[in-house]
């Protein structure tokens, strides 16, 4: 009998990382949640209440992002919408809770989510047909809003003072919304997901003390339960946890996932002596959202050179902003996959080497159309390699009629040409010197017929 | 009030937790600049109480809905509500931030918006509550900690015991200048205060910043020995802090510099020392040894 070797999938990939091993490379995990919809032209609002329009916006993600394992919803609102508050809907950023059921009556009912509560349906089925066209390859995130926001959506900001002034009372409250955790996790596992994550942005607010107090037998009870259900656990957090990140540890999650306020060198001391994987911590805003390729490929190579590839996940601080750069995204999935080259493509950014002269063609005079093909790499960039297929595709329909041409960013000779015609973004495809398309890949009808004006003209 | 040559607007933030009087002594700070273009951003203008002052005609408003969340993913609502802000041109904006918020970060993203002059933050606290929420929410001491100012507000509804250990606490946090108010009203007009810091990010990276440690035994100790052992760490670590259960009863222990003080307390929510000291600093064998010498129990350093 023969045995083909084969590429490991991503998926395993990050269950391996989740179980302690060293790994070729660290996996990649990027929280597009609304920031999914801006691939496909949706907003924030609809793609997190239309099914149909989040799976197809999921799906751009893991074609251009290349993820190792992807959330599949990210909206914290959602459970406490199911539950009876009221929220306020934006276009690009996921809704807020306006109405809280518990500011008034505060009794609690102990009324638990099913599957036909509010939008979970939606987000279930979104699940398994993610399961089902991506689930083989990529592993799947299930995002449950932790105990402690979700109690504060639930109550308003009055819960902070009920901690200060109803101890029992704030007590209870978490050990409904626990309940409520459980209950999602359990509905989530079945739909598919291989990690269920909680995410509590609020546990960054309060004292180790309290963590312990009110919080870590929630947790360790939501961990124990996923484990049991056979599925991997993580804990998100957000803001400055540093102090809390070793009683996070010892609730027992298999990952904790933090943003740009946590120093990750020192964090990751304390979590591999947990045997807890980190992830994280791309800043979100001046990063992923303001800064450039560069500066996006910079900073997980740093990351990379500084964690290592054992315990250790890339992904961005929290939800990725709606606005993000789809370049942005292309640049750290390749950073990721491709390091030595990346760094490679780095030093030619600083590089101001004298003595290569490019000629640009003369754009006002072409024989036939040019179209010039800017890319990272089409050999290792999905998102460039797309690119590169429809510009192929144009060669086969047009032939001899227009010429094709790749700039790879990783020959040197190329970054002064890059430079030189002002490309900011990759890939980009120019046709006779001008930007036509930067990141996102054309359809090919739509491809066709700009060559076929111009051949016209 | 306030002379310009520039075209630069200036920013001052009002922090503060939820329920301390933020809005209430916004209102007031703002009535102190007249004949000037204001601008205002706050969390969510449905929420705050409106008595028609921020809403005033000529002052230019946009809010961040964000809910109670305060959280990195909602940073860029910030950023893009100060660069619509500064595009319609205050001479001064004020920010109120939303009552969990820590605002230590906030200097790094003001570059990303346009150009300010960060020139003031000023952080209100509520007097009968800042002992038992400084004691819960982390948060409450980095807001005091990035302020220039602190306004103890509602002055009216704590002892005079309880405002001198609030004033002790904030001592502890830093020196800025320290107002007593009720309903955010000083009884004089407050002075600008620039801020010392400029570009502070070096200062707040997380290698710098000072790292916390938890002190926990079971059992009685006595207040003697518990002043003998915070005098001695005291060379050692920036501050301790924490209620112990003594022979005596239960105490509030403090300690910054060379003064310990320890004062009879009613309830506390845990027990236990909390101790501050440089980050990277090792001072871990040396508490261990100074409290072997002191007292004859276990206890547990996290």
């Amino acid at each position: 009998m023969e045995f083909i070797a084969r590429e490991e999938t991503g998926k395993e990939l990050l269950l391996e990382s989740l179980e302690n091993k060293t790994l070729p490379r660290a996996p990649w995990v990027p929280f597009a949640g609304v920031h999914a919809g801006k691939l496909k032209g949706y907003t924030a609002r609809e793609v997190l209440t239309d099914g149909e329009k989040l799976v197809q916006s999921l799906l751009e993600v893991n074609r251009l992002y290349r993820p190792d394992g992807q959330p599949v919803v990210f909206d914290l609102q959602l459970e406490a919408e199911a539950l009876g508050c009221d929220l306020v809907w934006s276009d690009v950023n996921p809704p807020s809770v306006s109405g809280h059921p518990l500011k008034k009556d505060r009794e609690i009912h102990g009324l638990l989510p099913d599957e036909s509560s509010g939008r979970i349906p939606l987000v279930l089925e979104a699940m398994r047909e993610m399961k089902r066209k991506v689930g083989r390859h990529t592993a799947l995130f299930g995002l449950v809003c932790g105990p402690l926001t979700l109690a504060s959506h639930l109550r308003g900001t009055d819960f902070f003072m009920d901690i200060i002034e109803e101890p029992q009372y704030a007590q209870d409250l978490l050990s409904y919304t626990s309940d409520v955790c459980n209950r999602m996790a359990g509905m989530y596992i079945e739909a598919g997901m291989d990690v269920i994550a909680f995410v509590d942005p609020m546990v960054s607010q309060i004292s180790p003390r309290h963590f312990k107090r009110y919080l870590s037998g929630p947790f360790s009870g939501l961990f124990a339960s996923v484990r049991q259900n056979g599925a991997k656990s993580s804990f998100f957090v957000c803001g400055d946890a540093t102090k809390n990140i070793e009683a996070m540890c010892q609730t027992g999650p298999d990952s904790l996932f933090v943003d740009e306020n946590i120093d990750l060198v020192s964090a990751k001391e304390i979590t591999d002596s947990y045997g807890v994987v980190i992830g994280g911590n791309i800043p979100l805003t001046t990063t992923m959202l303001y800064g450039n390729q560069k500066d996006n490929m910079k900073y997980v190579i740093e990351l990379l050179e500084r964690l290592g590839t054992r315990n250790y996940i890339v992904a961005p601080g929290c939800d990725m902003p709606y606005d993000v750069p789809v370049e942005n995204g292309i640049a750290i999935q390749q950073a990721v996959r491709d390091v030595e080259r990346v760094k490679a493509i780095l030093e030619n950014y600083e590089t101001t080497e004298e003595g290569i002269e490019i000629d640009l063609p003369d754009y006002e005079h072409l024989e036939k159309p040019l179209i010039e093909v800017f890319t990272l790499d089409s050999a290792t960039c999905a998102a460039c390699t797309y690119m590169m297929s429809v510009a192929r595709l144009a060669l086969e329909e047009f032939k001899d009629r227009v010429d094709v041409v790749e700039y790879k960013f990783t020959v040197r000779e190329n970054i002064h040409r890059i430079k030189k015609m002002g490309v900011k973004n990759l890939p980009s495809i120019y046709i006779n010197g001008r930007l036509k398309y930067s990141s996102i890949i054309p359809d090919r009808r739509e491809f066709f017929s700009e060559i076929e004006k111009l051949l016209s003209s | 009030m306030k002379s310009k040559n520039s075209s630069v607007p200036e920013l001052v933030l009002v922090t503060g937790f939820l329920g301390s009087g933020k809005t209430t002594f916004l209102k007031v700070l703002m009535s102190q600049y007249r004949d000037v273009h204001k601008g205002v951003i706050v969390n969510d203008f449905g929420k705050v109480a409106i008595d028609g002052s921020l809403l005033e005609e000529g002052i230019f408003k946009e809010e961040i809905s964000g809910g109670s969340i305060f959280c990195s993913c909602r940073e860029n609502e910030f950023v893009e509500a100060l660069k619509s802000m500064i595009k319609k041109g205050p001479e001064i904006i004020f920010v109120e931030t939303s009552g969990m918020s820590d605002p230590s970060g906030i200097e790094r993203l003001l570059p990303i918006a346009g150009k300010v002059e960060y020139i003031s933050a000023y952080c209100v606290v509520d007097a009968p509550r800042f002992l038992a929420l400084s004691d819960i929410f982390s948060v409450v001491e980095k807001q005091v900690a990035s302020s220039d100012v602190v306004i103890i507000n509602k002055v009216d509804k704590a002892t005079g015991a309880e405002l001198e250990r609030i004033k002790q606490e904030i001592s502890m946090i830093g020196n800025m200048p320290q107002y007593q108010a009720r309903y955010g009203m000083t009884g004089k007009a407050i002075p600008l205060f620039k801020r010392k810091k400029t570009g502070t990010e070096s200062e707040n990276h997380p290698d710098n910043r000072p790292k916390s440690l938890l002190i926990e035994w079971e059992g009685e100790v006595t207040i003697e020995q518990l002043k003998n052992f915070v005098g001695e760490i005291l060379g050692l670590v920036l501050r301790v802090k924490g209620f112990c259960r003594t022979e005596s009863g239960l105490v509030l222990v403090s300690g910054a510099g060379s003064s310990v003080e320890i004062t009879l307390a009613d309830k506390a929510s845990e027990t236990g020392l909390s101790v501050i000291s440089e980050r990277n600093k090792p001072v871990l064998k040396s508490l261990k040894e100074t409290w072997e010498r002191i007292f004859n129990i276990e206890m547990k350093i996290t």
